[in-house]
Formats: C-alpha cells, structure tokens, sequence
C-alpha cells in the first residue's frame, strides 16, 4: 500500500500525505494505511474520487455484515423482504469526537425519523439510513434543518444526499450505485443537503463537458466577476422574469437590462434568449 | 466582556472562480454588548459571514479577533458563541426540557446544573409550564422560543442569530422582536443578528451593517444609515416605503427630467452639487416618500418645488395615507397626512422637501456630499 501512496504522489504531485484530513473546502480526503492523502478537487473528476472511496481503506466495506449493504452492493442476491418503497440517505459526518459520539450521532438521526428500517456506519466518516415512504416523511429542506439542528449540538459537519423512493427489487442495487455517485458530487456543494434535482446538472456537466476545450473557452469567456455571475444565476432563478430577477438583486430593471445588454456585446450570448442563459448557467456550474 | 474585530474577511467557496468572492473585504470592530445588524438582500453574504464567526465556515482571507484573540482556526465547539438558526428546527421526539438539555447532556454537565440552566432560561422565556410538553405540541412562537432557549442555557457571551423570525408570521414577529430585545437588555451578550428586513433591522440595532453581493455598502447607526446613507442601494434598501429616485439633468440650480418634473434645489443643497462640479451633468435624485408634501404651507416655502400630480392609486392607513402618484411619465409616492388622502385619478398639488433630497452620481451610485 505505501507503494500505491508513491505512485499517488507521482500522478498528482500536488497531493499530500496528512495526519489529519484536511477542513479546507478544497481538498478531497482519503484514508490508505492509516494516513489521509489530500487532493485538491479540481484535480480529480468525480468518478476519480468515487473510485478513491472505492479502494481506500477507510472505505473498504467488507467488514459490514449487514443484509442490507450486502444487497445494496451487490455482495449478495437476498433481496430484504420489506414490502414499501424505500429511501436511502447517505450521509457524512466530519468532526465527531469518538466512536461513542457516533454511535449518539446515528441515534439521535434515526430518532427524526418515523419508519427507519435500517441505519449503519459503513467507514468511520460515512452512514447509510434506510426509510419506508410514508405519508410524512421529511422532505430535502426538513433533512436539512434536523442536520443543523443535530451538528449544532453535536459540532460536527454534515452532509447528506436524500436519494429518491424506490421498490425493492433486483433493480435497487443498480441504482444505489448510481446513487452513490450522485452522493460523492454533492459533497462538493454548497448545500449541505442535497438531492436528485440539486445535483444532476452539475454531476452531468462533469461527466460529459466540463474538461471539454470547448466548455473551459466559452467558460472563460462569460466569468467576467462577481455580478456577472449573480445576474446569470439571478435570471435563471427567476424563470427570467426581469421584475423578479431586478428585484432579487437590489437593482433598476433598468440596470439590470443595462447589464444583460453589456454581457451581449462582450459575449455575443443573449441573456433574454432561453437557450442562451441556460447555455450560461450551465457553464458557470 | 467580549469585543469582536473582523479584519477584511474574504469568503471564497471551493468551486468559485478566483476573484469570486462570496464576501470582500468585511471590516468591522464590535464593542461589547452590542447589538450590531446584518442587513442585506438574499446573497448578500451575510449568513456567510456570521457563519465564519461560528466557526461554521472556514475564512479565506482575513483575521477574526475574539478579545484579541486570533479564532481563524479555532474549532466552533471551542468558541464561546451560541446561535440561533433561520430554520430552526427542534427535536420531535423531545420534551421542550430535553431539546433545551440536549446540548448540555452532550457536554456532561451534571443533572442539577442542566436543570438550573433549563429552569432559568424556560423562565426567561415564559416557557416554564410547557416543558414537558413535546415541540408538536406548541405554538409556532413557543417553538421560537425554545429554539432560543437552546442557546440560552449555554451562558455563552456571544449571540448569533441568523433569521431567527422569518419563518413567523407578521404579527408574531413584532411580539417576538420585542422579546429578543429585552433578552439582550437582560443577558447583555454581545450579539450579531442576520435579516433580510429592514424594519427588524432598524428597531433593533445599536449599528447596522447594510450589505450586498457581498460588500459592506454602509455601517452605522440606524439614524445614520437612514438620513445619510452613502449610496443609492443604502438608500434605496433602507426605509419603507423605499425611497424615490428620479433620474434627473441638473442645471443653475434646477432638476429636471424627461417625465415632466422640473424642481428647484434650495441654495444649499446646490452649492453642494455646483461644488463637486455635477452642474449641467445628470445624476439620480432621491426623495423618501414623507419628504413630498400636500399641505399648502410647504407649497408656499418651495413655490418651485412643487408639481402638480395625478393619483394613480392611493391607501388611507389611518393616521397617514399613501398616494402613488404621476407628473407626466415620472412615477413616485408620497406619505401624506391622512386628511390629504385623495381617491385615484385625483389631482393633487405635492411639494418636493429637497432639503432633505439625496443626491447620488448616476454612475457611482455613491451620494454625492
């Protein structure tokens, strides 16, 4: 394994092998032998980073001998005699004092709870809830205010991805990987609670385009500042309505229509034009 | 005794372009006690910005000084701070008791001391008969109350608040505005509180700190961020009804416009604009609504000040009446006496108080002084 950290640290040589795992929001942090390695993650696509989780120790799940996980990563073919849908939060806990700490942590989740069926730590920073769909359960903005409740109290980090009801059939495991996927691109956002709809754009941007020539030019291209970007992400927000977006940004419509027609001469890209904005919120994504 | 400096903080998200900052250059020195607000419109930063102080996010550039103290790095369970969250949200398989224990059970404190801490802050709060009452079971200010209440029993020094009554409705927020107000007078802890209101802002702060996409546009006092605000969105963000602003061409002492207003700046306020050589340059005009008149006697002190307007739509509110009027194409509202209400489609003489105007460079946006 200390190989594997030497040939780690020759593909990316800004990486670094750390005691402890990095708190800077621009790192991405592994366990192999007992050490955390460090990348910045503008250096690794998400499927890089999936497959770091993947293989690195502190991830090496084989340990678990849970029904459930087994099934969910296709260890085994059971499939849990559970009749309703069923949801699965995946969620990462960072800066949790002890094992004991945890363990209170995933109690105090579980009890927010109306119809958990099964909840476990599959590494020492990572969990998996597993949750009937009933009448009420919590929607992505209720997650998140438990979350902040619990971290307030407990002072740990958290994110969570709040994946989608599905049956339980021989199809689930398929789509827990996919999941999994969408987990590990949502932990790069600024949301710390995040689902399907919160995370698709920016997960198929840097699947299909975002190392591109062609995206990383346009890209250049419209990230003039700041207010460039709010106006964009504004507009887009307010389903480009001009009143709505002026008035989100504390501007004169006037001003603001001054600004879209300035971005047009430097960008040749029409603000007012659908295909345009969308084309220039995804690439500011 | 708690004194707090932010010395030109930066926040920069991982995924932002290099110059992206979400806050630039925050500075500002809070004294002890203090009840300092910010204030600004989504975005602006300024949950960013008090989330730093809690230690919630990491700061990207820039010094936090608690009494002195470098804090940058220290972790949030070691700042001395409590906060208030915007969406709070309590425990529901909780007693009121244990929501508020909750934090001082994780910390070990012993039973007895829990139960004073709890016993003193449900007094505070007049939530003492409800304790044992789950947060399903109360009222959406009881529920508030007890999210104040978890920080209360942590006697910390440092109060943060981020938007702790938007999720109330209008009346309770005046209830529970009064409340955090005599709780600051009784706890005397330094105190940051977030809102995107400017009402809240006003009646609660002993400073404001008014800011957008980011930036601190303006610190001071609500009488100074209100009479003198440094630049157009100040002005315009502060005071409600917003002021009024007219895009104007200023010449030998006269405003006009394109829609039909044509007003005499007194002697004074022209000297001013005549000295930081505006004369004969357009600039923005801004009026608040309570500085345009109907009564006679105003007419008769600013002769040319005064338009002739029609009402477009107008609201009596009792004591006051709002007329949202028109000179030609120039559209703006006036809060006059409620005697001077008069029904839409009226015509109404209105005087413009332009000793009290505000003048701001039209490409500056800054108040031009």
């Amino acid at each position: 394994m200390l190989g594997s950290i030497a040939k780690l640290l020759e593909l990316y040589p800004d990486a670094k092998v750390v005691v402890e795992p990095s708190a800077d929001p621009d790192d991405y942090n592994f366990l192999i032998q007992d050490q955390w390695v460090t990348i910045k993650k503008d250096h690794l696509s998400t499927k890089e980073k999936f497959l770091l989780s993947l293989v690195s120790q502190d991830n090496n799940n084989k340990s678990i001998n849970n029904n459930w996980w087994n099934f969910l990563v296709h260890e085994s073919d059971k499939i849990p005699s559970e009749k309703s849908n069923v949801r699965i939060l995946q969620f990462e806990v960072q800066k949790l004092e002890s094992d004991d700490r945890a363990k209170e942590w995933l109690n105090v989740f579980v009890d927010t709870f109306d119809d958990v069926v099964d909840s476990f730590w599959i590494n020492k920073y990572t969990g998996i809830l597993i949750e009937k769909e009933t009448k009420t359960n919590m929607d992505k903005l209720e997650v998140q205010r438990m979350i902040q409740l619990i971290d307030s109290d407990f002072y740990t980090k958290s994110r969570v991805y709040v994946g989608q009801f599905w049956p339980i059939n021989e199809k689930l495991p398929n789509i827990f990987d996919m999941e999994r996927q969408l987990f590990h691109k949502s932990l790069e956002m600024k949301d710390n609670v995040n689902n399907l709809s919160t995370v698709i754009l920016d997960f198929l941007i840097e699947q299909n385009l975002k190392n591109t020539d062609m995206f990383k030019s346009l890209k250049k291209k419209i990230d003039i500042d700041s207010k460039t970007t709010q106006m964009i992400n504004a507009l887009y927000k307010c389903d480009s309505n001009l009143t709505k977006t002026a008035k989100e940004l504390f501007l004169h419509r006037n001003t603001l229509l001054y600004r879209m027609e300035k971005f047009h001469e430097q960008t040749g890209f029409d603000l007012k034009d659908r295909d345009d904005l969308v084309l220039c919120f995804l690439l500011l994504k | 005794m708690v004194e707090i400096d932010l010395n030109h903080i930066y926040k920069r998200y991982a995924n932002a372009e290099e110059d992206n900052y979400a806050v630039s250059d925050f500075d500002l020195h809070i004294k002890d006690k203090e009840f300092i607000v910010f204030v600004g419109p989504s975005g602006c930063g300024k949950s960013t910005t008090l989330r730093m102080i809690a230690g919630l996010e990491d700061i990207t550039k820039g010094e936090l000084l608690i009494n002195g103290k470098y804090e940058n790095d220290t972790a949030p369970k070691d700042r001395d701070i409590a906060m208030v969250f915007q969406n709070y949200a309590l425990y529901p398989h909780m007693t009121v008791f244990d929501n508020m224990a909750f934090g001082l059970k994780l910390r070990k404190y012993d039973k007895d001391t829990i139960k004073t801490k709890v016993d003193h802050a449900a007094k505070i709060l007049g939530l003492s008969e409800y304790l044992d009452r789950k947060p399903a079971a109360l009222s959406g200010g009881q529920r508030q109350r007890v999210a104040l209440g978890r920080a209360i029993v942590r006697d910390a020094p440092i109060f943060l608040m981020d938007e702790p009554l938007s999720n109330l409705d209008a009346k309770l927020r005046v209830t529970m505005r009064a409340e955090i107000a005599k709780l600051h007078q009784e706890l005397n802890t330094t105190t940051i509180y977030v809102t995107h209101d400017q009402t809240e802002a006003m009646t609660m702060a002993d400073r404001i700190v008014v800011m957008s996409m980011g930036e601190v546009q303006q610190i001071g006092t609500p009488k100074e961020v209100y009479e003198t605000p440094k630049n157009k969105f100040v002005a315009g963000f502060i005071g409600s009804p917003s002021m009024n602003f007219f895009d104007v061409h200023y010449k030998d002492g006269m405003v006009t416009d394109n829609g039909g207003l044509n007003l005499k700046v007194p002697e004074g306020r022209s000297k001013i604009l005549d000295d930081a050589g505006y004369n004969d340059k357009d600039v923005t005009l801004g009026v608040r609504p309570e500085d345009i008149h109907a009564e006679g006697a105003m007419e008769e002190t600013f002769p040319e000040a005064t338009v002739e307007s029609k009402v477009v739509v107008s609201e009596l509110l009792g004591a006051t009446s709002m007329l949202y009027s028109k000179v030609d194409d120039t559209e703006f509202v006036a809060i006059v006496d409620a005697r001077d209400y008069h029904e839409p489609g009226a015509t109404v003489r209105l005087t413009f108080d332009l000793n009290k105007a505000h003048f701001f460079d039209e490409k500056t946006t800054d108040a031009i002084e």
